[in-house]
């Protein structure tokens, strides 16, 4: 028609769905493996026996698997697809570049491959939820900046003026993790598979916590939020409950987020009212997140009867009340006096759990539901199987949850629990309190794998979905004006900027908000030495030692025991002076941990005889019976590399660990040495002399220094405290 | 259980139902909207009306088009109303939408045609922006609006005003957000050192807030500032006085001991309570400004041009293209029938009836012959006629109306009269207890209490509630009387609603449906009379033709036939040939009152010269106004009419609404009407042609209903978005409930400052704690308030929906 | 005190960075409508015209 001539054309454009479609089979793999991995550690935590012995999956390198899997794999994909799928929707354009999104999605595919092998290896950071070493995380850069590229130039082409507050949402995400990992993962290479963090001690702490908090809070919350913003109006067909609280959900999470970190190092080293400060803000959090979830409910108000019928609504509504539970939760446990109890106990795990499975999971399935049918053009294969898996996976959950908060108010009652006359403990063997709570391990096995089965009922629901979808499936085209056309005009009159700034403008903010979360965090823990009292008695650790340690965390010793002693009775009866942030500055990384399985061990050293160590690596039952911990014969039979000392102190002296030259020259030799005493004291009670170059030697070395440079003097102190 | 209509959602009256592919409604409009609906292929729109499951239900009127759209695709039209944007746009105002399932259909249109670019609407200003390609025309589309029950007045493109209203709304916006992030920040600093950071990061955390207080102080709280000191300058009182005190005063010592390196500051306490003050003042300009762009509807009535008729001598008669702004004293015009004349004249030739509704509220068409005098605003209904113009458009009675409605002024009875005195004497007792505890501590040489007492004085003296609460209050309730569907101009209306004592309808379009129905047929009837009567009128284009032909087209489809020298006599009425037999429509002429049928209108179909039906007409009344008047007496309030049709008309529809005759008066002019409004205290105008426009300005409360021609739209102070007239009732009992809970909120706050003053005076209080109780008794305010809007929605909505609908 | 030099001028900036936004979205008319945006995200744009309904 002759018209069209000389109007702006209405420009005619699809969506790009296969990189959708993709993303959401890969949702459905990971989430299978990373749940598979879950329920097989939870039954090696039930029965030490579970890994037939095999090094490399052994808890301590799975359950970091674990982590990566359920955050990176599994959430992440989903997070990719959903996002894609509503963004483009959203902006009515088309994904901004074909080849960014492949690169997107086989470069992230590849990151998993490759994590999964390393961990299970043993190669790790040993920072949680930062276990990749740095080519990965390098890796994972890149990959994140292709999809930040992706992301804004579709966002730049957009045809419809206003951004919804799900793109902010999604917005915050990619700035901010890409921030995140960043800064948290900044390490000096010693050799391809092996690096240091640069932060050591209480900063490293702070970072990594800081980051910690920030992984479940920008990657577990914030985009699906976004998803839930945009999934939950479509699959009602109505518009969310309302849009002006939705907006200032987004900016003061954004904004307190931040801030939160710190709950996570209640108790420990940290300045005091640094503490108070995180504990705080993660109180205030509880407002947002609620207004978030009210917000979403009422999206469903008066349709109750469509979420029983329909399992998309019945997963997304199930999803933000779990959503509203963990978020009640978290501050709940940041108030200091409930995290005084609850702290390296299972009731956090079962907390994330919560969040993990009844949040994340559930809002993918409803996600998924949503959008499978809709992308393959078909219907659902059978909503009772939705049904089925919606049932199995809630009672499982549930399951986990209820064992997971009985087992942690168990043994942390246990661990606080003094005898009131004789004020000594009244479970001074650490074990008790594990085999206490072993049965509720089993249910959690259990209500484990019934999570798991809902998984694999959903991918065989929605498998079939696809199966039976029609074979051509031709695209769908649309039409809008573009913004472009639009706006000219307006522009020349009223003197607008391009709207094609903002979006960039509100990337600049949330980096920004970021920012002064970090400085506010970071910067105080680089100035250290403003309130970390360094103590000259703490000396860095022997080359023999530090061999030890890289054994220590290659084995995911920190997933189960701590190196923080807490400054409560209970604490210094059992495991002796509280620790100081003076005594960890020499850890590239900090070992805290935040989970004690086992017990602390920041005093071990000197606790026990070598040969009781030597004893219990080799089979932990032999010395305390009922402990779960499994064997580590590999430690036994491997050699330990001692040759690649010298390069290891080099990158430590150049972290600032105070090493001299001929320490680092002789490294080798000195470890040698060093080896050979501990393997005479082993002698005594019959171990054959070549054990002295095998692996266990410098893990004995390192578990015999922890805590020795300042434990017996602080205790000195403490009792001329006392006497006065 | 009553069926409920397939359209609108409503139960079906007995004996009206209308069956139509197995769908039923409850009116033919309904039945109209729906298969348009249905042939555009946009049924999704009942699903998700029906998953938005409303519980305010509408019932879709059928919308006479505006004739003032007509021309909307002339250039004249354009020059005024043609803004910057995709090929030709055009901004609206609608009335009509009452829930999103409107938005997507009306946005959906766009995939109609290709001529429609864009259509974008406003829910939040119930505004529609419609662009389309530079060489369609917008009529089309326009039509299609109207045809699916919305009403469009289109928002003339050079409104300045709005412009600036808008960047005003900006601004204050963004010196919200910058307190709110300022004082966010500061809040950190504070706990952290409340937390009990060491001496080291105490100084460090607060003079970082004492930074970030330097953008609150010196931009966002410049509008309190400003306020203060030109009231001070006026030796007027407002609230912002003492807040400006108090901030000043605040900062300075906290400043001062921030230097100092020693002593409370309060840079925390102070930012919180600037951003809610600015927040609550923000909130209420919106709310204000949301009305705006009702002043931007162009109120400028009929056609634009005109034919003028020059004599000359060469060649007789000739005729020319003429705008009604061209028109002068003197000139010959040619009025067709729909025109509406634009100046007021006398007859020169020709006869036609005009229909004086607009003007007189008479509420039938009177008939006019050469030398009858025609005032500006009347319509031409039959046929052409000549006019010699008496005027031009400015000094015609209509232009001085218009002029005058412009022109006059409402002092605003505020709010704030209440609250000011108030805070009046609120303000004394400060200042007297700021001079007494100064003079006490220097009498007793305690000079260095001095600063912090006062200080303490001044803080807990900040009239939070009254300052924050009463315009949030206010605020919010414009915001949900907007989503009732009541469009108040401005907050102090409320004061006005609250107090009504008399409320005056005018009659004709407001208790009434103002316009001829059908209402009885003496004689014969079948469908064959049906349908030679609708085809012999089909020709007129007189307004009870039209009325009659689509009362009886709705009943079922018509078949057409064809009339042998088919024509309309002036005057007289239509008459055609089948075959042999004449038949004739003619004007009834029997006794002025026809029989039983009271002012009603009759016209009698004869076959060759011989009656076969009468059939009568008449303005019925809407099926609300009797229910109406009984639930105003419930609430002691006098119901009246003000109307400017024949005496033996209103009272025979005042006896059916069973008014007192006290307040029944007719024959009135429109400065009539607006001079008894003025004499009569505390009563409210309801109307909706231009007669009552002036009235409605001067009353003490100006009711335009919906689908009033724009000039009452302009001039009154409520609009109502919905054809209902129940929503007066709601809006005053609305109005009531705000105005209790704002006095609660004052005198809370009354009690809490008196008594906090006092306590600081004597030095119980020190800054600190002061600092602490302000914010705290701020939030308890404002909680209040949303606790009060929040709760009762939707039992209001309920109790809208049942009253509006119990018959 | 070196500390003073980074904090506040980050935190300076940001505060300021964040007015900018709020005073250009709103300039943009981001937060003008907050009541359609919510419910146009629900219709995926407009399918392509039929050619039939030009005439």
């Amino acid at each position: 028609m002759s018209e069209n001539i000389n109007q702006p054309q209405l420009e005619t454009f699809s969506y790009d769905d296969k990189t959708v479609k993709m993303f959401s089979i890969a949702t459905l793999v990971w989430g299978a493996v990373a749940m598979l991995v879950g329920v097989t550690a939870a039954f090696e935590l039930a029965s030490w026996r579970v890994n037939l012995g095999l090094e490399w999956i052994t808890f301590g390198r799975l359950r970091p698997l674990h982590t990566n899997a359920a955050i990176f794999a599994f959430a992440g994909n989903a997070i990719f697809a959903g996002t894609y799928y509503s963004l483009q929707r959203l902006c009515k354009a088309r994904l901004y570049s074909k080849t960014l999104s492949y690169i997107h999605f086989w470069g992230w595919q590849a990151i998993i491959v490759s994590a999964a092998v390393t961990l299970l290896s043993g190669f790790t950071t040993g920072k949680e939820y930062a276990e990749l070493e740095w080519p990965i995380d390098i890796a994972i850069t890149l990959i994140w900046v292709a999809f930040a590229v992706n992301f804004f130039g579709t966002l730049f082409n957009r045809r419809e003026k206003h951004i919804y507050v799900a793109i902010w949402f999604y917005i915050a995400t990619i700035v901010t993790v890409a921030l995140l990992h960043i800064v948290n993962s900044l390490a000096f290479p010693v050799s391809l598979m092996k690096s240091y963090s640069i932060y050591a001690g209480a900063q490293d702490a702070l970072i990594q916590w800081w980051y910690g908090h920030n992984a479940v809070a920008f990657f577990l919350t914030t985009p699906f939020l976004g998803l839930m913003y945009y999934f939950i109006p479509k699959a009602i067909n109505r518009p969310i409950y309302s849009y002006r609280l939705s907006i200032v959900h987004f900016w003061s999470l954004v904004f307190i987020y931040i801030w939160a970190g710190p709950h996570h190092l209640l108790y420990t080293a940290l300045p005091e009212w640094l503490q108070t400060l995180g504990m705080v803000f993660s109180i205030s959090l509880w407002a947002p997140s609620w207004g978030g979830m009210i917000n979403g409910l009422l999206t469903l108000r008066g349709a109750w009867d469509r979420v029983r019928r329909e399992p998309v609504l019945k997963f997304l509504a199930t999803a933000v009340t779990f959503y509203g539970m963990s978020t009640f939760e978290g501050p709940l446990l940041s108030i200091k006096s409930v995290n005084q109890l609850a702290h390296y106990t299972d009731w956090i795990v079962g907390h994330v759990h919560s969040g993990t499975i009844g949040w994340n999971y559930f809002l993918t399935a409803g996600m998924l539901f949503y959008m499978v049918p809709k992308l393959w053009n078909t219907k659902l294969y059978s909503v009772a199987l939705g049904n089925l898996q919606f049932w199995t996976g809630t009672v499982g959950l549930l399951l986990y949850i209820i064992s997971m908060w009985v087992a942690g108010v168990t043994q942390g009652s246990m661990w606080q629990a003094i005898d009131p006359h004789t004020g000594v403990l009244v479970y001074p063997d650490f074990v008790e309190t594990v085999v206490r709570i072993v049965p509720m391990y089993w249910v959690r096995a259990f209500g484990g794998t019934l999570v798991l089965l809902s998984f694999l009922i959903m991918i065989y629901n929605l498998w079939q979905t696809i199966r039976n979808s029609p074979k051509e499936q031709p695209e769908q085209k649309f039409q809008a004006l573009a913004l472009k056309a639009r706006d000219q005009k307006a522009h020349s009159d009223q003197g607008h900027r391009r709207l094609e700034g903002l979006p960039a403008f509100f990337t600049v903010l949330t980096v920004l908000a970021v920012v002064v979360g970090t400085a506010i965090e970071i910067i105080p823990s680089f100035m250290a030495k403003q309130f970390v009292v360094k103590n000259d008695d703490v000396k860095p650790y022997t080359p023999l030692e530090l061999a030890g340690r890289d054994i220590y965390i290659r084995e995911g010793c920190y997933n189960c025991h701590s190196q923080m002693i807490r400054p409560l009775v209970a604490e210094r009866l059992r495991y002796g002076a509280p620790s100081q942030a003076a005594e960890s500055i020499y850890d590239h990384p900090f070992q805290w941990g935040s989970r004690r399985i086992g017990p602390d061990l920041a005093r071990v050293g000197g606790k026990y005889p070598n040969m009781w160590h030597y004893r219990h690596m080799l089979n932990p039952r032999a010395v305390t019976s009922g402990s779960i911990m499994p064997s580590y014969q590999w430690l036994f039979q491997n050699k330990s590399q001692l040759d690649i000392l010298p390069k290891k102190l080099n990158v430590m002296k150049a972290l600032g660990v105070p090493y001299s030259d001929e320490e680092i020259e002789n490294a080798v030799t000195l470890a040698k040495e060093q080896a050979e005493l501990i393997t005479e004291t082993l002698a005594e009670s019959g171990v054959p002399p070549e054990m002295k170059d095998k692996q266990i030697i410098p893990l004995i070395a390192y578990l015999q220094r922890l805590g020795t440079d300042l434990g017996p003097t602080l205790l000195q102190e403490e009792e001329e405290a006392a006497r006065k | 259980m009553k069926q409920l209509c397939d359209h609108c959602e409503l139960p079906i009256p007995q004996g009206v139902i209308i069956e139509e592919q197995n769908k039923s409604f409850c009116c033919h409009a309904c039945k109209t909207v729906f298969q348009f609906i249905h042939h555009s292929k946009l049924d999704e729109y009942y699903e998700i009306k029906s998953s938005l499951n409303l519980n305010e239900k509408k019932r879709a009127q059928f919308i006479v088009r505006n004739k003032h759209l007509e021309q909307i695709d002339s250039l004249g039209f354009q020059k005024r109303f043609l803004l910057n944007g995709p090929g030709k746009t055009i901004k609206f105002y609608i009335d009509g939408m009452h829930c999103f399932a409107c938005v997507w259909l009306l946005e959906k249109l766009q995939t109609l045609s290709t001529d429609i670019m864009e259509i974008r609407v406003n829910y939040f200003e119930k505004s529609l922006t419609l662009s389309i390609a530079e060489s369609a025309t917008f009529i089309e589309t326009i039509e299609v609006i109207q045809k699916l029950g919305y009403n469009l007045y289109p928002v003339a493109s050079d409104s300045d005003l709005e412009k600036v209203k808008k960047e005003k709304q900006h601004e204050l916006l963004s010196r919200v957000s910058v307190a709110a992030i300022c004082a966010g920040n500061i809040m950190i600093c504070a706990i952290a050192v409340y937390a009990g950071a060491d001496e080291y990061w105490k100084t460090l955390l607060e003079r970082l807030s004492g930074a970030f207080f330097i953008p609150i102080l010196f931009y966002s709280s410049t509008p309190i500032l400003k306020n203060a000191f030109h009231s001070l300058k006026n030796r007027r009182y407002v609230l912002d006085i003492a807040a400006a005190f108090s901030i000043i005063l605040g900062a300075t010592l906290s400043y001062y001991h921030l230097l100092k390196g020693s002593g409370a500051i309060y840079f925390d306490s102070l930012g919180t309570f600037v951003f809610l003050l600015i927040g609550a003042k923000y909130i209420l300009l919106c709310s204000n400004n949301r009305a705006a762009h009702l002043d931007t509807i162009d109120y400028r009535l009929g056609s634009d041009h005109y034919f003028k008729v020059i004599e000359n001598s060469e060649h007789g008669i000739e005729r020319c293209k003429i705008s009604t702004e061209d028109i002068a004293e003197g000139d010959m015009i040619l009025l067709q029938p729909g025109d509406t004349c634009p100046v007021d004249g006398t007859v020169w030739n020709g006869e036609s009836y005009f229909d004086n509704s607009a003007i007189s509220g008479e509420s039938q068409p009177i008939k006019v012959k050469a030398g009858a005098k025609i005032s500006s605003g009347s319509k031409n209904i039959e046929s052409e006629i000549l006019l010699k113009c008496s005027s031009n458009a400015m000094n015609s009675s209509m232009g001085i109306l218009l002029d005058s409605i412009s022109k006059s002024w409402k002092q605003s009875n505020s709010i704030t009269g209440l609250t000011e005195t108030l805070s009046f004497f609120l303000f004394i007792c400060v200042v007297l207890a700021c001079l007494g505890t100064t003079s006490f501590l220097l009498w007793s040489n305690q000079s260095e209490e001095i600063f912090p007492r006062l200080l303490a004085i001044l803080v807990i003296a900040c009239p939070c509630a009254l300052g924050i609460g009463t315009p949030l209050a206010l605020g919010f309730s414009l915001k949900s009387l907007v989503q009732k569907g009541i469009l108040v101009k401005n907050a102090d209306v409320l004061v006005a609603a609250s107090k009504i004592s008399t409320i005056f309808f005018d009659k004709t379009g407001t208790l009434t449906n103002g316009s001829q129905t059908l209402t009885a047929w003496r004689g014969e009837r079948n469908d064959s009379l049906e349908d030679i009567i609708f085809n012999l009128e089909s020709i007129s284009l007189h307004p009870i033709a039209q009325s009659l032909c689509m009362s009886l087209s709705e009943k079922r489809n018509i078949p057409k036939i064809n009339f042998v020298d088919h024509l309309e006599k002036k005057g007289k009425g239509v008459s055609g040939k089948i075959g042999t037999d004449t038949w004739s429509m003619e004007k009834f002429s029997g006794t002025e009152d026809n029989g039983d049928y009271p002012n009603a209108t009759a016209s009698t179909l004869k076959k060759n010269g011989a009656t076969v039906a009468v059939l009568y007409f008449r303005d019925e009344l809407k099926p609300e106004s009797i229910n109406l008047i009984s639930k105003l007496a419930d609430l002691q309030i006098s119901a009246g009419i003000l109307s400017g049709d024949r005496a033996s008309v209103v009272n025979y529809w005042a006896q059916t609404l069973g008014l007192s005759p006290g307040h029944i008066y007719s024959n009135l002019s429109p400065q009539d009407k607006s001079d008894l409004i003025k004499n009569t205290k505390r009563a409210a105008m309801v109307g909706d042609g231009i007669n009552d426009a002036l009235a409605l300005k001067e009353s003490a409360l100006g009711i335009a209903v919906k689908g009033s021609l724009s000039a009452s739209l302009k001039s009154g102070d409520v609009i109502l978005l919905e054809n209902n007239l129940f929503k007066i009732i709601e809006l005053i009992e609305f109005s009531r409930k705000v105005l209790n809970l704002i006095r609660r909120n004052v005198i809370w706050s009354l009690i809490y400052n008196i008594g906090g003053v006092s306590l600081a005076a004597f030095g119980f209080v020190n800054p600190l704690v002061a600092a602490v109780l302000m914010p705290i008794s701020s939030v308890f305010v404002v909680f209040n308030i949303s606790m009060f809007f929040y709760r009762p929605t939707a039992t209001m909505s309920a109790l809208s929906l049942e009253s509006s609908y119990a018959k | 005190m070196s500390i003073l030099l980074i904090l506040i001028p980050i935190s300076v900036l940001i505060a300021a960075f964040f007015v900018a936004c709020f005073i250009l979205s709103s300039k943009n008319g981001q937060f003008e409508d907050l009541e359609t945006p919510a419910f146009r995200m629900l219709s995926d744009g407009d399918k392509e015209k039929n050619q039939r309904s030009n005439k």
